[in-house]
């Protein structure tokens, strides 16, 4: 294999990963956009989406039905868990949001562990695509890398239209820019929050299906990770600013990924690369690549 | 207030106008009392219900959406209150009135001057048919000249039959478009009468200078 | 009975237009108020008392697994908590009536050294609280690796003991310092990043952290480091204590207790201090800290390396008490258990910190008997706290103030009647009395494309009074943001005295005598009056921060415990120009002083600033305003700006005539003048 292949083969896989890391990082930006909250168990709600297609694939082959499904019970849990630790600590200062979330991530997580049938085990996700290698110009991709960013890339595109061209993604924008003139205007709050975290959970939930397509296992606590690497996409990216974690989730993801390849050591140190990366970055420009609201908050 | 009038709330900054906004459209919830609109009572609603019941703000500051276009801004203005079509056609109607809302339909409301946000936010608070229309210090940050121009809009509004109700510290010409008016200090009403008891009020006039003008 | 009536407000008296003065020194300024009788008070001590050992016992009694002392102890704790919420100050006792809980505890729980374990486990679990409470609650810098400086003080001490044999007293040391060494790699971070950003930094680092400890070979890899051996022999063998013999935990339990002991006793010191109260200015409100003369980056430093010392220090004596650590041990989730501890307990609260840390670590040691469920009780537990308290369990008192007697605590002994000395003295020992000249010299400042400032050019002579008027975005704040550092200039020079001030850090400019208020009223709302006006000072000059506060108005001397968003808006405006008037300025800047008042208070406001001049006649005033009357009361010396340029200077009479500046105002053909016109 020459070079080239190798990046090709890189780049395939890093645009894999990228639409995963997107998926959450949106979720993060959603939530801090309209409610000036860390979500930080959102990743823990990406293991609940995963775990919810895992159930339905059990009963059904049929993957629309899958991923809609899973994305339905995933947005009704998010809508839960916004209820519950979000909505009462919302006017506490940032710091107990932060806790309270984190807390609930950890009962969610262990509630997986426990009620799940065998949930302290790896369990293997189902082959919801096809394997088929497909040689593109000498490369070798496998049709379900495809299928993993076509859907990633889909539900990226239908949530921005979601968000630009609707009613009730006008309503989010204002109550993100201005929740009290949104409310003057006759925005229903309670609602919006409800569609944010249904929104935002639901995505997770793509997430969680690809995460799980692309490593071919999901485990309890999987969401640990996903979750920092999406929060550190959505900073990347600039909170608040849905592009910009699209724009994060890739940039992360092709870090990762180049680190592993061309570095030395660097399957291993792959995350630590990636990590200080980061932190260099957030010194160099403190507020994100499209960054646009600076915050004293926390 | 009865339909159809204008009323001016006068009173320096602190000393409760926008409180009793803030009351009046839901955000904050009072301690005692009642607040009544269109014959039934409000306190205790929800706050997006009290515009959807044909209520048009125009908050202090103007408060656009920065980052959404003018005509987002406008759509927002009749949020969850009318079909798409009944919207546009009402927006279409607006542009009629205010030309710079079909000229600058796609500029982000942010990047408009302060003179042009005024009329934006005016609009918006139009778009929704109200029955009341609530201005909360509309001339702040205005220049005189602009200031006459957004009084006279006010009259215009008023002429069409939407009762207007003028929360300003500049009373010299609230008072003079307003049928009555009150004038709040420390958290009270302390002065209330027709436009013309008040211009004549001495402590009015010592506090907002009118003397000199 | 409880709340005599305040005799504070008649106490001191001002003479219009001199000096204030205290009419009737001795009796009448006497104590404002004290909070409670003593009958009440003795009361409040043995409720607390009933309190404390309530809660003991209810400890002891869940451990042990006795349910009617568990519902006698809840009883306690539930008084305790009621009472606790009602306390301004804890009795005096308190201290050591935990202290003999504390020290006690082992010999209850003797037949089981998993307990010993569990509360020294706990007393470490509190060390490292307080250094995440003084990184996160009172200086509020989002520390979300903490498990990697615990870490940090764990992997030394461990590596320490096992390869090179060091003994105890050298590697606790050592991991101490090796924690605020690593924690130095985060300085830069520290200081360019704020809030959520700081967070994420925190987090990657900590994901490194454990990433590189569980990669690299020669710290043991992902299986860390085994066998490390106690502190020395004498914590291997069991310890008697009179007719009782206790596990080798004790050794253990007692040293870190003490340890921990210690580590409250400083950081109670530290919270009390003017340090504890520049980390909460810099929390609260950086931009005020800094135009007060705090040095903000040196603080936050100082907080993060003090904080990771206390957690690096408990991570070195877990190394010790475990005997086996691996990176597991330190990733994200223990961060946020370790995080959790001073926010559940209350963020800057010590004690709350305390509680916080004994209640998660038994919970969740005590939970491991419900085996599997704990976490997710633990999760649930957590959540339920905060959705019912959120400000913590213990939320924070206002500071307390250092007296002369031990148990003397607070302002209100303090404020005992100041010496009778002449009326005038104290408020003219602060400063030299010489005011500076203020000097400008083609100023630009930029925004990105816009030039906020166009080449501005004026003086301000020592001793004088300037007015600057304009329009809202002619670039009136922003000339003073420039004038004390907040805005860097893009081109000119700033001089005061002569000396160039271009570029300087805006706390050293406060230093060298610039002092200014805010448009926006900048006070710390959450703080006390006090350590607001004291935030430029060094110590604790009471009497004269007093004497100021009572200058402009009697009744604020009485309030110097109060929390300053309590007043209201134009006390806090007066408490900017305290804060300002007590750094000893020879330029104060003053931003809107009438901004929000009415009429009323806006002529007070304009007297007393007059009277400031007759008590401080060297000093030079620059006031913007947008209130003409204020501005024609105060000034003889009045520059008009528009767009970022100078478009008038001279007397008021002449600026406020010129065609440009009605024009700026007016608009091209304005006749009127918007709000009050010159009497």
């Amino acid at each position: 294999m020459t070079g080239w292949d190798v990046l090709a083969q890189q780049l395939a896989g890093a645009a894999q990963l990228g639409v995963i890391y997107a998926l959450i990082a949106v979720g993060f930006t959603l939530y801090f956009g309209v409610l000036n909250v860390i979500q930080f168990s959102h990743g823990d709600i990406v293991t609940v989406g995963a775990f919810a297609a895992l159930t339905v694939a059990a009963a059904t082959g049929f993957v629309p039905l899958v991923v809609v499904a899973a994305m339905a019970l995933t947005g009704l849990v998010g809508v839960v868990f916004e209820r519950a630790a979000v909505r009462p600590t919302r006017a506490s200062p940032p710091l107990i949001t932060l806790l309270a979330t984190l807390a609930a991530g950890m009962a969610i997580r262990e509630a997986i562990r426990l009620f799940y049938p065998l949930g302290s085990q790896v369990h293997r996700f189902p082959a919801l695509f096809p394997p088929t290698p497909i040689h593109l110009g000498g490369v070798l991709l496998r049709a379900s890398g495809l299928w993993i960013a076509g859907i990633g890339l889909g539900t990226i595109v239908a949530t921005a239209v979601l968000v630009e061209r609707t009613s009730l993604g006008r309503a989010i924008r204002a109550t993100a820019q201005d929740r009290e003139a949104a409310q003057m205007m006759g925005v229903d709050l309670s609602l919006v929050l409800d569609a944010t975290f249904f929104i935002a959970s639901a995505l997770a939930a793509v997430a969680g299906i690809l995460y799980g397509a692309y490593y071919n296992t999901v485990t309890f606590d999987m969401g640990i990770v996903a979750g920092v690497i999406g929060f550190s996409a959505a900073v990347v990216g600039g909170l608040g600013n849905v592009y910009g974690a699209v724009v994060g989730g890739f940039l992360f993801a092709l870090l990762e990924t180049l680190s592993a390849a061309f570095l030395p050591a660097g399957s291993e140190n792959a995350d630590v690369f990636a990590f200080v990366i980061v932190i260099l970055f957030l010194v160099l420009r403190p507020t994100g690549i499209l960054g646009e609201k600076a915050t004293q908050r926390v | 207030m009865g339909p159809g009038e204008i009323v001016c709330l006068l009173g320096s900054n602190g000393a409760g106008k926008t409180t009793l906004i803030r009351v009046v459209l839901g955000l904050l919830r009072p301690s005692g009392g009642e607040v009544w609109l269109f014959g039934r009572r409000v306190d205790g609603w929800m706050p997006h219900r009290i515009p959807r019941s044909g209520v048009g703000v125009v908050p202090e500051g103007r408060r656009l959406f920065p980052k959404m276009s003018v005509y987002e801004n406008l759509l927002m203005g009749a949020h969850g209150r009318a079909a798409p079509a009944e919207v546009r056609a009402r927006v279409e109607e607006l542009s009629r009135r205010f030309p710079l809302l079909r000229e600058r339909a796609g500029q982000p409301a942010g990047t408009l001057s302060g003179g042009e946000q005024a009329q934006v936010a005016i609009a918006r608070a139009l778009v929704g048919r109200p029955r009341l229309l609530i201005l909360d210090e509309p001339s702040l940050g205005l220049s005189p000249r602009l200031c006459l121009e957004v009084f006279r809009l006010v009259r215009e509004i008023h002429a069409a039959g939407t009762a207007v109700l003028l929360v300003e510290q500049n009373a010299r010409q609230s008072l003079m478009v307003a049928d009555r008016g009150y004038v709040l200090q420390k958290g009270q009403v302390v002065l209330a009468g027709t436009a013309a008891d008040l211009r004549a009020d001495p402590l009015v006039r010592r506090a907002y200078s009118l003397a000199e003008a | 009975m409880r709340h005599p009536v305040r005799p504070a407000a008649s106490s001191t008296t001002v003479v219009p237009g001199g000096a204030g003065s205290v009419a009737q020194p001795g009796v009448a300024a006497h104590p404002p108020a004290p909070v409670r009788s003593p009958a009440g008070g003795a009361w409040v001590e043995l409720g607390y008392g009933v309190g404390i050992i309530g809660a003991y016992a209810a400890l002891l009694a869940v451990v042990l697994g006795r349910g009617g002392t568990a519902a006698a102890g809840g009883a306690g704790l539930a008084a305790a908590l009621v009472l606790v919420r009602r306390l301004r100050r804890a009795p005096r006792g308190w201290p050591w009536v935990v202290a003999a809980c504390v020290a006690s505890f082992p010999l209850f729980v003797r037949a089981s050294p998993y307990w010993i374990f569990t509360g020294a486990l706990s007393a470490l679990y509190f060390l490292a609280g307080l250094g995440l409470n003084i990184q996160v609650g009172s200086a509020g810098i989002a520390n979300l690796a903490g498990a990697a400086f615990f870490g940090s003080g764990a992997y030394s001490a461990g590596l320490l003991a096992t390869r090179l044999h060091w003994p105890g007293w050298a590697t606790v040391p050592a991991g101490t310092a090796a924690a605020v060494l690593i924690g130095a790699l985060l300085f830069v971070p520290v200081l360019k990043t704020r809030g959520y950003y700081l967070a994420l930094v925190t987090i990657a680092f900590g994901a490194v952290f454990t990433l590189l400890l569980t990669n690299m070979a020669w710290d043991g890899g992902p299986q860390g480091v085994k066998d490390i051996p106690g502190l020395g022999p004498a914590f291997d063998a069991p310890l008697r204590l009179g007719p009782w013999t206790l596990h080798f935990y004790a050794r253990y339990f007692f040293l870190i207790a003490a340890v921990a002991t210690l580590g409250l006793w400083g950081a109670q010191r530290l919270a009390a201090s003017r340090r504890g109260a520049h980390w909460n200015a810099v929390r609260d409100d950086e931009v005020a800290a800094r135009c007060a003369g705090v040095d903000v980056d040196r603080v936050m430093l100082e907080a993060f390396s003090v904080g990771n010392a206390f957690i690096g220090c408990a991570g070195a004596l877990y190394a010790h008490l475990v005997g086996f650590i691996a990176p597991a041990d330190f990733n994200f989730p223990v961060s946020l258990v370790l995080l959790s501890i001073p926010i559940l307990g209350g963020l800057d609260s010590v004690p709350g910190t305390a509680v916080a840390a004994g209640l998660l670590i038994f919970l969740a040691e005590k939970l491991r008997a419900i085996a599997d469920y704990r976490f997710l009780i633990y999760g649930a537990l957590v959540v339920a706290i905060l959705v019912i308290a959120p400000a913590g369990l213990l939320p924070p008192r206002p500071r307390r103030y250092p007296a002369g007697r031990r148990g003397d605590w607070g302002p209100r002994d303090r404020l005992a009647p100041p010496a009778p000395s002449p009326p005038s003295a104290p408020l003219s020992a602060g400063g030299s009395g010489a005011g500076a000249r203020l000097g400008i010299e083609a100023l630009v400042v930029r925004f990105g494309g816009l030039r906020a400032l166009d080449g501005v050019t004026l003086a301000v002579d020592a001793g004088e009074v300037c007015g600057i008027i304009g329009p809202n975005g002619s670039g009136k704040t922003t000339l003073f943001n420039a004038a004390v550092g907040l805005y860097p200039a893009a081109a000119g020079r700033i001089l005061l005295d002569h000396r160039d001030i271009t570029g300087l850090p805006t706390h050293r400019i406060s230093r060298l005598g610039v002092a200014r208020t805010f448009q926006q009223n900048r006070v710390l709302a959450g703080q006390s009056v006090l350590d607001n006006v004291l935030l430029g000072r060094r110590g604790w000059p009471i009497d004269e921060a007093s004497e100021w506060l009572a200058f402009f108005n009697p009744e604020l001397p009485s309030r110097l415990a109060d929390p300053a968003g309590d007043l209201p808006l134009i006390d806090r405006r007066r408490l900017e120009i305290v804060r300002a008037l007590l750094a000893a300025p020879r330029l104060l800047l003053l931003d809107e002083p009438t901004a929000g008042l009415n009429p009323e208070e806006t002529a007070r406001m304009v007297a007393d600033i007059r009277r400031v001049r007759t008590v401080r006649p060297g000093l030079t005033i620059v006031v913007i305003e947008h209130d003409m009357s204020v501005i024609a009361g105060l000034c003889g010396h009045v520059v008009a700006l528009g767009d970022g340029r100078v478009i008038a200077e001279g007397r008021f009479e002449d600026v406020t005539r010129h065609p440009q500046v009605l024009e700026a105002y007016l608009g091209p053909g304005g006749a009127v003048v918007e709000r009050g016109s010159p009497a």
